[in-house]
């Protein structure tokens, strides 16, 4: 089969649209969470992600409208917790990802037990996305890409130095926030494309990749998002080619490439010295 | 008549039951250099982090340019260097040029020009127009300084606000560093205010000492300083005369 006709089918269109924009915001949000030691939050979030799921299945309802309020609030949790109650982040995050997988368990017995539906959550399933999770996937993702467009030079701020961000007059805690909630709505759109187990490696992956070669904040964000990118259309066409599932796949390029730019930085390093 | 720029009015500060601060009381007018000096523990990073608005007293209050510090708008009047620069993770893919960039953001927020000539012209009065494209973490100690200092600068701020800033620098980089600042101050009017232990070397360059030790032991001019009792009681009357020959 050729590329175009493989391009021409409606569910490959689908899951290329959709999946390009979420690993582009994966990849940018990535990078911003790992360097300022929240790799974890994709985890933790995506397993609230899971309550979410079943929750929409025990009402009957459409699992993204009911899980994308749920995580929001779980994350503005864990950002309370942390700053109100004194817990560290890691632990903060541990609380509310082990609540939320435990809600999870609890609904999914009550709705009958674990079902297809609920399998194709927690492992994803890029290749059956419809027309109205693409539609969604299109709008969260372009807003997310302008707030961090809009915010850049107050995000890079609050990153490098939280203290000199808040001397500067950035309002840090409104900004935390905002950036909480994107990171809330990413990680359930990342649900769809590579299922509630592997969201976190598509947050983590671009960017520690990135940091392998990057020359500066925005280069990092730059090159994350093309190794996120590069991933997921790799990872799409391979697993259409070979019958294998397009979430392991994805998340599987995204290892191969970090391994192959650890591995150009040492020889790089070897040459240099 | 002088501008205040900052103003302490029985300032208290204490973290749970330890008092850190104790009713200060002083003004700082436009123009002046201040060295900060005291032993360590004797709150001058908090008194610092109280004028950046960054910890709220217990009691009293902290006025800048006629606000209360927590509530000032004009961050952009404003350039900080924190005593620490290895804060930051070294593995942060920053070069120098994003890092002070960071200083502008103040100024952008405020909608005030923040082109690039204000960096051109920091990167050349630090002398380090060659390391702008230049990750942080492969500089050594002295370059990143450099480079924490042209943040704090590149706005160019009214108060300059700097915690301990020549520890890192060579001899002639800190000497060029001081004679920069100076020239701000008599040139610009910047108002300095520069947390040091060399409290011989401050001599040289402020206009005023604030000694502190949780509460404010001496304010006034260096000259007055030599020749009060705190100088004698504080350092000896051996060190007293080595570090006031030194001035004079």
């Amino acid at each position: 089969m050729g590329i175009l006709e493989f391009l021409s089918y409606g569910f490959i269109q689908r899951a290329l649209v959709a999946g390009s924009l979420v690993a582009a915001i994966c990849a940018v949000l990535g990078v911003i969470l790992v360097l300022r030691r929240l790799s974890l939050i994709g985890d933790g979030l995506s397993h609230v992600t899971f309550g979410g799921v079943a929750l929409a299945m025990v009402l009957n309802l459409y699992p993204l409208a009911v899980s994308i309020p749920v995580v929001v609030l779980s994350s503005l949790g864990i950002l309370r917790l942390t700053e109100k109650a004194g817990i560290y982040g890691d632990a903060a995050i541990g609380v509310v990802s082990s609540v939320g997988i435990a809600c999870g368990i609890v609904l999914a017995s009550v709705a009958g037990g674990f079902n297809v539906d609920l399998f194709s959550y927690l492992f994803g399933n890029i290749l059956s996305i419809s027309m109205t999770e693409v539609v969604t996937a299109v709008i969260i993702s372009l807003s997310v890409l302008a707030a961090v467009y809009v915010y850049f030079d107050e995000i890079y701020s609050i990153t490098f130095d939280e203290e000199f961000a808040r001397a500067s007059g950035i309002p840090v805690d409104r900004i935390n926030t905002v950036l909480m909630v994107l990171t809330a709505v990413t990680v359930v759109l990342a649900m769809k494309v590579v299922g509630i187990m592997l969201t976190s490696a598509l947050l983590v992956l671009p960017a520690v990749t990135a940091f392998q070669n990057a020359r500066g904040f925005r280069n990092a964000m730059l090159l994350a998002s093309i190794s996120s990118l590069t991933s997921l259309v790799v990872g799409v066409l391979l697993s259409f080619a070979l019958n294998l599932p397009a979430g392991a796949s994805i998340v599987l390029i995204n290892f191969f490439i970090f391994a192959c730019s650890f591995l150009l930085r040492r020889m790089a390093r070897g040459t240099a010295s | 008549m002088p501008v205040t720029v900052v103003e302490a009015k029985d300032l208290c500060v204490s973290y749970g039951t330890v008092p850190v601060l104790s009713d200060l009381r002083f003004s700082i007018s436009e123009g002046d250099y201040i060295g900060l000096v005291g032993p360590n523990g004797s709150g001058k990073s908090t008194l610092i982090k109280c004028m950046l608005g960054l910890i709220r007293p217990s009691k009293g209050s902290v006025l800048l340019f006629g606000d209360e510090a927590s509530a000032m708008r004009q961050r952009e009047r404003i350039g900080y260097l924190p005593q620490r620069i290895d804060f930051f993770n070294p593995r942060f893919p920053s070069t120098v040029a994003e890092i002070i960039s960071q200083g502008l953001v103040a100024n952008r927020r405020a909608g005030k020009n923040s082109d690039k000539e204000r960096t051109e012209r920091v990167l050349q009065r630090l002398d380090i127009t060659g390391i702008r494209n230049r990750l942080i973490g492969d500089l050594s100690g002295g370059q990143q300084q450099r480079a924490f200092i042209a943040r704090a600068l590149v706005h160019e701020p009214d108060f300059l606000i700097l915690d301990e800033p020549a520890g890192a620098l060579d001899p002639e980089t800190r000497e060029n560093f001081f004679t920069l600042l100076r020239d701000l101050n008599e040139k610009q009017k910047t108002t300095i205010i520069l947390v040091t232990h060399d409290i011989g070397g401050i001599g040289e360059y402020a206009s005023k000492l604030l000694y502190l030790d949780k509460k404010v032991i001496f304010f006034g001019g260096f000259d007055d300083f030599c020749r009060s009792e705190h100088m004698a009681k504080l350092f000896g009357s051996a060190s007293q005369h080595i570090i006031c020959h030194k001035h004079h």
